[in-house]
């Protein structure tokens, strides 16, 4: 085996992962803080993916400055979801709330469906590549990695430096608790809300960064299934777990491909696949609540 | 706590008696209902005499079967000797073909491209032809359709209701091989007959269905076009092979590998990627030391453009590439720019590669239905798009619509089975390409794939030689010069 | 007595009631049988997934995976047979056992592993089987792998040429009538049970019930195991209508998601709730997607934010809450 081919195949992985981490960690936070597994999670990484896209094609503006744009549209979207429709479902049981943001998911595919049509498109931005070995690694893959993992640094800093974030951290453990204390806990939960919808709507835009063409109106719905495992691998509600959750995931899908290749599987990426779905199973066994536990 | 939850007998023999009764009374009835409107024993066959007058005039007997249902009253006895008991029924006013599409979902976009290019035969067939041409009048067609928003519970249920609801005289398939699958036994227990435009797979046909008749390429000979065009400027060459898995891609792959064991070509890899797939990388690595002269990929549209982006990042070089589906669109090179230089595609048909009615006098077969031009016009009013270039979808569309038309008018009747007949012996050219089946099957024999490459910026027909507009570019630049800005000149 | 006694089982004498209808229906409109039998699959799966979803409150997304192996089993039956020369009669009834197989031994193993988590870790935590059993049966090239295993030549040799819409269409429709009236007779039988009464009442506090006594593992169990095997039968009949499955679409999410908004639209836990939620369901896509071709999706999601806003324990839960203090609507409406 060539050395510098794993050594490749190792920094690729991370890069896929530290991608796949940033799309699971909406989906954690929203269910951390506000008990809400958010099946619009999907949707709304489309709809960042179409960001990027309308804006790049249309005003030359970067991806990275869609980001922005995608954090901005996020939160007012998600807070005003959740005034407007989550509120009223807080209280019932989890999957009232479920079935909402099930509603809300075909709306928003169906939206952009009649507004983008069902082509698949793309646009190029290239930023060239780096040598290792033999191989070759986009800069703006690793762009893609590197904001990913810095997203996630900023918004633990947040969650744990500043008093806005211990509200939300408050509600997440105690809502009951929190309302005692004094906080908001409606303004808290759209907050959360929020950031929550923010963050699935940025990862949108982090992923036309990795691979910029392949966006259609059902773009989303592969990345929510990868979410949910690997939330559940990371732990519910934990940022930290769901990051390294997906790296763990994008590590395996990488690296375990040589091996199934090597042993003669006749699809070796879907046993690698199957493999990520073993080691949850495995994990769960032992570690019944993830690896961090909220 | 009411104690009848927790304890107490459930059923008191009141109760058990009264379940049973109702039970018992339900299925009786329900059967006998049923028996009543089944079509069991003799399905009643009537025999009518229409009056056709032609240039020989002559008397054409149509059979018609009609089941006997509960709301109709028929005679109990069958009349064996066609005698017009019945007064000729009047030529019906319209004949309705109807259709299950998918306009949303993950076969929306191609569906509807085939819908509306089937909109723009029919408005051909009704305003520039005049109508189908049955018994000295000319009967406009009528299309009625549901979307099945590319689900088999959809398409099920909708195909029926065309049939029983509607009553469609014909039907037009649904798009992609998993749904006509699905709607093939309701048009088999009707005796419908389907016109399959939008499956390409061979399994369809080799089930022993007998009213599905296939108007485009069947996915075995997707890439043995391309096969041969590579043979045409390189000999021996080595070939990488790799594919989406399903269904259709795979058969896809079946029909590269029996090619190339055939004519003795060496595929040095040959694997599949899973449908959703979000990396290539493994595969390219894997891909990248064997040097080989050609790439054929059997893809769609996401993956195919994921593909061709990560190629392009690692610089793993062809001299050939042929990739399915995806290199066929204009978003391609939206998407891509220079770096789509080159890249082939294999397809049913495309702007540019029309047959002409020359062709057709030249291969002596018979001619029917627009010629390119006016089916472009016609699309782009159709979409309201002047500048709309209609996809192979639209093209196949349009094709069964007119091979029906023709079958129709040959068969001089509206029953099924006739037109199936004709359908099976009918040799025919439109601008699509050449439709023949076998016909037992029902499997195209005739079409042939033609191979587009984008050449400065346009995509180019490059094989066969009959139809191509320019000569196949081999071998094509390097991602580097591409991204250079080097395009493919033939 | 003898008339308290009918007002207690009437939620079961009112479905049944339904069902008869809808077989008549079935009967004497065949136009829209196709349309009916679908309703009667939504409805029977809806059933089957109630007597777990709907009674304990857990919510399984991988439920799709038993429906999944239903299909298999049944698809794996029907070539067996055809290979080894078996009558038709054989073939049926070794697929439904095969399915019958797969799906219970999953859903033991499967719920001895996960029902020790709670609430929506458990619903996450599922979510991996249907994908991990797509990928096994693609990568391993298992079970025909992601060509799929089409079984419509094995039905024309099995049943011939004249049995072939018997098989593909009479059969099956038969079939998941039977089975739509099986699993709401299980589903009431259950629910005035103390099994039914344990479930209620793990879903309303897990942690009291175990306090009182009731056997929560157990209890789970039980009901899990029943209802991944009834859905496999149902996804055993399906096999024949569709004659091709593959792995992709026979262990897909959407499936999941789609049921547990049927029983949650029609009231989890409520005899008639998942007869109301799938014939609302089904029926309005159905008409939807008549009469508003392209964009019946979209009028579809409106429809149901407003039917989950306004009816928080889904339709018969609601009506049930709303009316709660009279003793015989309580008995009617179970």
């Amino acid at each position: 085996m060539d050395p510098g081919l794993i050594i490749f195949l190792f920094l690729q992985g991370l890069v896929l992962g530290s991608i796949y981490g940033i799309v699971a960690v909406g989906l954690s936070l929203i269910f951390g803080i506000a008990r809400i597994i958010n099946l619009s999670h999907g949707a709304l990484i489309m709809w960042g993916a179409y960001t990027a896209l309308t804006f790049f094609v249309g005003y030359n503006l970067s991806p990275l400055g869609s980001l922005f744009i995608a954090i901005v549209v996020g939160l007012s979207l998600g807070a005003s979801i959740f005034y407007l429709i989550l509120r009223r479902l807080i209280g019932a049981h989890e999957l009232t709330t479920l079935l909402a943001t099930f509603a809300l998911s075909i709306f928003l595919e169906e939206i952009a469906r009649l507004n983008y049509g069902l082509d698949y498109r793309g646009f190029s931005w290239s930023l060239g590549v780096v040598k290792i070995f033999d191989y070759r690694l986009t800069y703006s893959s690793i762009l893609a990695g590197v904001i990913a993992l810095s997203i996630v640094i900023i918004l633990t800093l947040f969650l744990y430096k500043t008093r806005i974030g211990s509200a939300l951290r408050g509600v997440a453990q105690d809502p009951v608790g929190a309302y005692i204390c004094g906080i908001d806990v409606n303004k808290i939960y759209a907050l959360g809300i929020g950031i929550g919808f923010g963050l699935a709507m940025m990862s949108g835009v982090i992923i036309t960064m990795y691979n910029p063409t392949g966006i259609n109106p059902y773009l989303g719905a592969p990345y929510l299934l990868k979410s949910f495992v690997i939330v559940v691998l990371g732990g519910l509600g934990s940022i930290i777990g769901a990051y390294v959750g997906g790296i763990i995931f994008g590590l395996a899908e990488v690296v375990l491909f040589p091996l199934y290749d090597y042993l003669h599987f006749h699809s070796p990426m879907s046993m690698t696949l199957f493999t990520e779905f073993v080691i949850l199973l495995i994990l769960l066994l032992i570690r019944p609540y993830g690896l961090f536990r909220r | 706590m009411s104690s009848s939850q927790t304890s107490g007998k459930i059923f008191t023999p009141l109760t058990i008696t009264l379940i049973i009764i109702m039970l018992v009374i339900g299925f009786v009835s329900g059967y006998y209902a049923s028996a009543v409107s089944r079509p069991s024993a003799p399905a009643i066959t009537y025999t009518y005499s229409v009056p056709y007058t032609s240039v020989a005039t002559q008397t054409l007997y149509i059979e018609r079967t009609i089941y006997q249902t509960l709301l109709t009253s028929p005679p109990a006895t069958t009349p064996t000797t066609p005698k017009p008991t019945t007064p000729p029924p009047t030529l019906p006013s319209e004949i309705v073909i109807g259709m299950a599409v998918p306009l949303t979902g993950s076969q929306g976009e191609v569906g509807t491209a085939g819908f509306n290019g089937i909109k723009a035969a029919i408005k051909w067939v009704n305003e520039r032809y005049g109508g189908v041409h049955l018994f000295g009048k000319t009967i406009p067609l009528r299309l009625v359709y549901y979307d099945d928003e590319s689900s088999k519970d959809k398409v099920v249920q909708y195909t029926e209701r065309l049939i029983t609801v509607d009553k469609v005289h014909f039907l037009l398939s649904s798009y992609s091989s998993p749904l006509v699958f699905a709607q093939a036994p309701i048009a088999e227990k009707y005796n419908m007959l389907l016109i399959n435009w939008g499956g390409a797979s061979d399994l369809i046909h080799l089930q022993g269905y007998k009213m599905i008749v296939m108007v485009w390429t069947p996915a075995s000979l997707y890439m043995t076009q391309a096969i041969d065009a590579l043979l045409s400027v390189k000999k021996d060459p080595k070939i990488v092979l790799i594919y989406k898995d399903d269904e259709f891609n795979r058969m896809v792959a079946g029909g590269v590998r029996n090619y190339s064991k055939k004519l003795g070509l060496q595929i040095v890899y040959d694997r599949a990627y899973p449908t959703d797939i979000k990396d290539f990388t493994p595969y390219l690595t894997s891909i990248a030391p064997l040097k080989a002269d050609a790439l054929i990929v059997g893809s769609h549209f996401a993956d195919g453009q994921l593909l061709t982006r990560q190629l392009a990042d690692q610089e793993i070089d062809f001299g050939f590439i042929a990739m399915n589906i995806a290199p066929c669109y204009t978003d391609y090179y939206k998407a891509f720019g220079n770096l789509a230089e080159g890249i082939i595609c294999p397809s049913h048909w495309e702007v540019g590669a029309s047959y002409t009615p020359e062709i057709a006098s030249k291969l002596g077969v018979e001619w029917f239905g627009p010629t390119e031009e006016e089916f472009v016009a016609l699309y782009r009013e159709i979409v309201k798009d002047p500048t709309a270039r209609p996809p192979y979808h639209a093209a196949s569309g349009a094709a069964a619509v007119l091979i029906l038309v023709k079958a129709i008018e040959k068969a001089q009747s509206l029953d099924p089975m006739a037109v199936r007949k004709v359908l099976g012996e009918m040799h025919l050219i439109t601008f699509f390409g050449e439709y023949k089946i076998d016909p037992v099957t029902g499997i195209q024999i005739a079409h042939k794939m033609i191979l587009v490459q984008w050449q400065k910026g346009n995509l180019v027909v490059v094989w066969p030689p009959e139809v191509a507009k320019s000569k196949l570019v081999f071998p094509i630049p390097t991602w580097a010069e591409k991204k250079a800005g080097k395009q493919a000149t033939p | 007595m003898i008339k308290g006694k009918i007002i207690d089982h009437m939620s079961l004498i009112i479905m049944i009631f339904s069902y008869i209808i809808i077989w008549m229906l079935k009967t004497s409109f065949p136009e829209y049988s196709q349309m009916l039998t679908l309703l009667l699959y939504y409805i029977a799966i809806a059933q089957a997934y109630n007597i777990f979803l709907g009674m304990t409150g857990y919510v399984d997304f991988g439920y799709v995976s038993y429906f999944g192996l239903g299909l298999y089993g049944m698809a794996l039956g029907v070539s067996y047979a055809s290979q080894n020369n078996l009558s038709s009669s054989e073939a049926i009834i070794l697929g439904m056992i095969l399915s019958v197989i797969l799906a219970g031994s999953v859903a033991g193993v499967v719920g001895g592993i996960a029902l020790r988590l709670r609430g929506a870790f458990f619903a996450i935590a599922t979510i991996g089987l249907s994908q991990a059993l797509r990928y096994l049966i693609e990568g391993a090239k298992i079970w025909g792998g992601a060509e799929g295993i089409i079984i419509a030549k094995d039905l024309r040799k099995l049943f011939g040429e004249e049995g072939f819409s018997y098989a593909t269409i009479t059969l099956p429709d038969t079939g998941i009538f039977i089975l739509a009236v099986a699993t709401g007779i299980i589903m009431y039988l259950i629910r005035i049970s103390r099994l039914g009464y344990g479930l209620l009442a793990i879903k309303e506090d897990e942690d009291a019930a175990k306090v009182f006594g009731v056997n929560t593992t157990l209890y789970k169990f039980v009901a899990f195991i029943i209802s991944a095997v009834l859905t496999s039968l149902v996804g055993s009949m399906w096999t024949l209508k569709v004659t091709a499955i593959y792995p992709p679409e026979s262990f897909n999410i959407a499936f999941s998601v789609e049921f547990i908004v049927i029983v949650m639209l029609g009231g989890g836990g409520t005899v008639l709730g998942p007869l109301i939620g799938a014939s609302i369901y089904s029926l309005s896509k159905y008409y939807l997607g008549v009469y508003l071709p392209g964009l019946q999706l979209t009028v579809f999601s409106i429809i149901l934010l407003l039917i989950v806003l306004l009816f928080r324990q889904g339709i018969v839960g609601e009506l049930r809450s709303f009316l709660y203090k009279h003793e015989i609507v309580r008995k009617i409406i179970r």
